[in-house]
């Protein structure tokens, strides 16, 4: 399915609907997760109020890694089949990803102030999330300095499988080193550690930011697609004039 | 509970935390769709003037 959505024709063909039934699901899964996360979930044992956060953190934790996973794919895509649209997916989606990592980011020290009293700490698992986001910007930036398309292009892709390797370090930093940062309770082999109040608008959260996560990136795939094909008119109309 | 002991230690209360991480959130998730369908509506405009100019162009060449 995938090779053969790796025609640009075929891909504008379907990309649309697909965008929009992603889009619709996270229209209806998103609301659903902000209602239970304010009106269905209780204060939490502990940390009170300042749980709900969590349920904003830890999806943009996830999307900050399934966007840089999603960056990887299509760069080695791109560098091993020379699939345009590969490059285009990469291109799309690193600023998303930067923005979940941001998110990461800036959620986790909102509620580190009051929950460790502390807006950052050089924990392991927040150093290497700071480093995907460093990943982030420095693709974006590479991208943005070179003239060249295929240089670019293959500059790009080259950074972004670098940066994979950070990957498994933001996962496990928390079992690998003594870190202050909690250890996983959702996505662990065996059963959530965490309790079904909170479990279902985590889930809930997960799902509907996942759905708009990958809507966009459709969107943004999408617009590069046209964005070549401008171009490439325009281009070809400046040698004819 | 832990906000209004927070709050009597100088945390201030949960709604300024949980209010500006929701916010945050929304500002930058929400600036991600409207760019990425202006991006999106921008370029796609471009490439079907560019066609359309081009089809006038063979047309009126023909």
């Amino acid at each position: 399915m995938l090779s053969g959505l790796a025609n640009p024709e075929r891909f504008m063909r379907y990309s649309g609907p697909l965008a929009i039934a992603f889009g619709a699901l996270a229209a209806v899964l998103t609301p659903w997760a902000l209602w239970d996360a304010f009106f269905v979930a209780p204060p939490e044992a502990d940390q009170g109020q300042f749980a709900r956060i969590l349920f904003i953190h830890a999806p943009s934790a996830w999307l900050a890694m399934f966007g840089y996973v999603g960056l990887g794919a299509a760069s080695f895509t791109f560098l091993v089949w020379r699939h345009l649209l590969a490059d285009a997916a990469a291109r799309a989606v690193a600023p998303l990803g930067a923005a979940f990592a941001f998110l990461t980011l800036a959620t986790g020290s909102i509620w580190g102030r009051p929950t460790w009293g502390a807006w950052w700490v050089w924990d392991a698992r927040l150093a290497s999330m700071l480093v995907l986001f460093l990943f982030y910007l420095g693709y974006m930036a590479l991208r943005a300095s070179l003239d060249d398309e295929r240089q670019s292009a293959r500059a790009g892709a080259i950074l972004a499988l670098v940066g994979l390797v950070n990957l498994p370090i933001v996962k496990f930093s928390v079992e690998w080193w003594a870190t202050l940062h909690q250890p996983a309770s959702v996505m662990r082999l065996g059963r959530p550690t965490m309790d079904a109040a909170f479990l279902q608008p985590l889930l809930l959260s997960f799902a509907g930011l996942t759905a708009l996560f990958i809507a966009l990136a459709i969107v943004r795939t999408r617009a590069a697609v046209y964005r070549r094909r401008a171009e490439a008119l325009q281009r070809a109309r400046e040698a004819v004039a | 509970m832990m906000g209004s002991v927070m709050g009597a230690t100088g945390f201030g209360p949960p709604i300024y935390y949980v209010g500006a991480a929701y916010g945050l959130a929304a500002i930058v998730i929400g600036a991600a769709i409207v760019l990425s369908l202006l991006e999106l509506s921008a370029w796609a405009r471009r490439a079907r003037a560019l066609e359309r100019a081009d089809a006038a162009d063979d047309a009126a060449g023909s």
